[in-house]
């Protein structure tokens, strides 16, 4: 399989802080890939490691098979990269800065540029800095798509941006989905689930599980156990892919993180004799991730 | 260049004000300068004057203003900026950088140059190397050191924290250089200067490297700290006794020097009492008169600097710095003080107390070549090795005089290094109330001037040329000047000694060399 990106044990430490402890990443070309994760878990930083905006502590990172501290230059003429924080150059207007952008790319396409431009009702005439925060993202967007780039780079391009704008955002990137690989960081889960192949959760500098969508909803089950009588039955250990184990009256409730119908159903059996009714439900991303949250909070509490 | 002429033209498009204003102060500053050579009156009062001063303030304020705001427009702190993860190149981003700064400071100060230096008589293709050099220098002392702290800030108000940061550091490296021995006195081959010099394109071309490439503004950061730091120590460590005792080596023995100097053993006759040192005063002054005679006709020596070394029977040494010096000496004999300055607790414990004084005079010796001479003619003509000059009367309180004992002259970038003689007695002046004719001397000249042009705007620099005399003598006359066919001998003078003339006076008190108000007694060794 071919990787848009691919990172092997990196490392950024801003001095005590470990903003990356050993990332290992495979972004497979032609993804749509979510790296999710709590605040501070090191998703803006390792963007920014593989735009070489800063250099990584230790490991090595490619992108579109080049050395990460090679990325500059020509290298962005394949990757198009939108951050929330990005500073745009707000005294130019919005046609002015499109097409001072316009001899940069070699495959800039003007029907692309116009399409967007119109899907996105951009206002040409008007200063970057007068425009709102979404239409800024909007305008960021277009420049970053109209090149029809190999890889896509967008760091929390959803946050803070309301629900039509985020649409909009959405739609757009995923016309474009087809020819481009697209890696995207965001606390946005629900709108990232709907567009996203693969998801990567990312926390305090390491990748917590990295894999397809698909598999991912496979492997994540919301588990409810219902007893004859209250209290239900407790049990002195658990399986160890079962998370956030609750016992209320006469239920049992528990996040199955490696689900397999058969499995699961033997390892209930084998913790429990009394149970009376099982019930597996489909996890939602956001859910997922706020299990692994949860549980990891858990485990460092204790 | 495709890339390098689109950063530059959104570049123009947004500093078009900063520009235009730019353009527009050099033009005023140009056009005002170039209509008062045309003869008219300076109108300028008390408030015109302040807002010329204004204008010659903010030509290369301006300057210093595009630089930066062009390297700001794609800020090299920070890593939020879009064109960072755009196709820019590096080397294009920094030539679209320079392109700018030609184009609308370099361009417009060459082609002003040439038309200053055109106006005023000189052919500006025999000025290719200055005129080249002086924007090289321009671009060096302005234009990078804008980029170097445009390249380490993102706004404005980081510039002006950075420029009071380099005001307190030079004002600081200003009263560190006054502390430290010897650093004052001006070195021939100054190896501390080029040192400098060299550190400073150094530093500029790294820090501008680290940050158009990598953008690694604490590394760049730290580098500038460590620069001013290596200056400081260069400043400090700096063998400057040792440096300017191998500028002005002693002279051999047996060696006949150009110049004699005779310090004399005993003070001024005459019985006024010597002028006592008040209470408080650290130091004690004295002056110890001097005689000298240049051995060789068209020959002139320059003392550059003076250490004296006191030592008292008992072993005990006062050794002072060396100081800087400007004494001229021509054929003839000449008298003068060589004032020196001692510890006012060594001067008590020993100014009665016999003591050996050693001077150490730095000198450097001139031979005149090329001696030709030139009349003075009624307005202007031109003087070979110096440039065009005329004869200027002059007003002291609204009388008008005549008597000139100057020529003043224009030149082309640099004022040439020149010497001469002017004899009163060749004068064609006619005499007037205050002048004699029966009065006669010599009076000489000597300008000495770098061979490399300063960075200025104007190319054109006025100067006089003054010969020296006694000037007004014990009759209260005046010898005559220089007038309308009056010769004088102008040369190129030529460095043929630089050395150090070494001489002691043993046995003498130095409470006797107090000053004192009378005219000294030389008494020749």
């Amino acid at each position: 399989m071919d990787f848009a990106i691919q990172t092997h044990n990196l490392k950024k430490h801003f001095r005590k802080v470990r903003a990356l402890d050993g990332l290992d990443l495979d972004v497979p070309q032609g993804s749509i890939y979510a790296l999710v994760g709590p605040n501070g878990a090191g998703k803006t930083t390792a963007i920014k490691v593989l735009m070489n905006i800063v250099w990584p502590t230790s490991g090595h990172a490619e992108v579109l098979g080049q050395d990460s501290r090679r990325v500059a230059g020509d290298s962005f003429r394949s990757i198009g990269y939108v951050s929330e924080n990005q500073q745009l150059p707000g005294w130019m207007r919005v046609d002015a800065f499109l097409a001072y952008l316009r001899p940069f790319y070699p495959s800039w396409d003007r029907d692309i540029e116009n399409e967007l431009v119109k899907k996105f009702e951009l206002p040409l005439d008007r200063k970057l800095k007068a425009l709102s925060r979404g239409m800024r993202m909007k305008v960021a967007l277009a420049s970053a798509l109209a090149f029809r780039p190999k890889l896509i780079v967008l760091d929390e391009p959803l946050s803070g941006l309301d629900p039509l704008v985020r649409d909009e955002l959405i739609e757009g990137l995923l016309e474009r989905a087809a020819e481009s690989t697209i890696f995207v960081s965001s606390h946005d889960l629900a709108e990232i689930e709907t567009i996203a192949s693969h998801a990567g959760y990312l926390d305090q500098g390491r990748l917590q599980f990295s894999e397809e969508m698909s598999t991912l909803a496979a492997r994540f089950r919301e588990v409810e156990l219902a007893f004859a009588n209250a209290p239900a039955e407790t049990a002195a250990t658990y399986p160890a892919n079962w998370m956030q184990v609750e016992s209320t009256g006469a239920m049992v409730r528990f996040i199955a993180s490696r689900f397999d119908e058969q499995r699961t159903t033997a390892e209930i059996q084998q913790t429990f004799a009394r149970v009376r009714d099982v019930r597996f439900t489909p996890m939602s991303l956001r859910a997922i991730f706020l299990a692994m949250a949860r549980s990891r909070r858990g485990a460092e509490r204790e | 260049m495709n890339q390098i002429l689109h950063i530059f033209r959104k570049d123009v498009r947004h500093l078009w004000i900063e520009i235009s204003g730019s353009l527009l102060l050099f033009a005023i500053y140009i056009g005002r300068t170039l209509w008062l050579w045309g003869g008219q009156e300076n109108p300028a009062d008390g408030l015109g004057r302040v807002v010329w001063g204004t204008v010659m303030v903010l030509v290369p304020t301006s300057w210093v203003l595009i630089v930066v705001r062009s390297i700001h427009d794609e800020s090299l702190v920070g890593d939020r900026q879009f064109w960072v993860t755009r196709p820019y190149d590096w080397k294009k981003l920094a030539a679209a950088k320079i392109l700018t700064a030609l184009l609308f400071i370099h361009v417009p100060l060459f082609i002003a140059q040439v038309a200053i230096l055109e106006r005023s008589g000189f052919r500006a293709a025999l000025h290719v190397r200055e005129l080249l050099l002086v924007q090289l220098q321009i671009f060096w002392v302005l234009d990078v050191a804008a980029a170097l702290v445009a390249a380490v800030t993102s706004n404005i108000v980081q510039i002006l924290l950075w420029l009071v940061g380099v005001a307190v550091f030079i004002a600081g490296l200003a009263s560190l250089a006054e502390a430290v021995p010897n650093e004052t006195m001006p070195i021939p081959g100054d190896a501390p200067g080029y040192l400098a010099g060299a550190a400073w394109v150094a530093l500029c071309a790294v820090v501008l490297l680290i940050q158009f490439r990598r953008r690694k503004v604490w590394i760049a950061r730290l580098v500038i700290f460590a620069a001013a730091l290596a200056l400081v120590l260069v400043i400090v460590a700096s063998p400057y006794a040792l440096l300017v005792a191998r500028a002005y080596p002693e002279l051999p023995p047996g060696a006949s020097p150009p110049l004699i100097l005779r310090v004399a053993t005993h003070p001024r006759a005459g019985g006024s009492k010597p002028y006592e040192p008040g209470e408080r005063e650290k130091e004690v002054s004295l002056t110890f008169p001097t005689s000298s005679s240049v051995i060789e006709r068209n020959t002139f020596a320059l003392i550059e600097g003076v250490r004296v070394t006191i030592e008292s029977a008992s072993g005990e040494t006062s050794k002072s710095r060396w100081h800087p010096e400007d004494w001229e000496f021509w054929p003839g004999d000449t008298e003068f003080d060589v004032p020196v300055s001692v510890e006012r607790r060594f001067f008590d414990r020993n100014r009665d107390a016999p003591v050996k004084v050693h001077f150490s005079f730095a000198m450097r010796a001139y031979r005149e070549t090329g001696i030709h001479e030139v009349i003075a003619r009624a307005g202007e003509f031109p003087v070979e090795g110096v440039g065009t000059c005329w004869l200027e009367p002059h007003r002291i309180r609204g009388i008008l005089f005549r008597r000139v004992d100057s020529l003043s002259c224009e030149s082309a970038f640099v004022e040439p290094t020149v010497s001469g003689r002017f004899d009163t007695s060749a004068s064609t002046c006619t005499p007037g109330p205050r002048e004699d004719p029966n009065i006669h001397e010599s009076a000489h000249l000597f300008v000495q001037s770098g061979s490399d042009p300063d960075p200025e705007i104007i190319p054109v620099h006025f100067f006089g040329l003054y010969f020296n005399g006694r000037g007004i003598d014990s009759s209260r006359k005046f010898p005559l000047g220089i007038c309308v066919g009056t010769p004088v001998m102008l040369s190129k003078p030529k460095t043929f000694l630089t050395g150090r003339i070494e001489t002691e006076i043993d046995g003498i008190k130095l409470s006797d060399f107090l000053p004192r108000p009378e005219t000294p007694n030389f008494d020749a060794e």
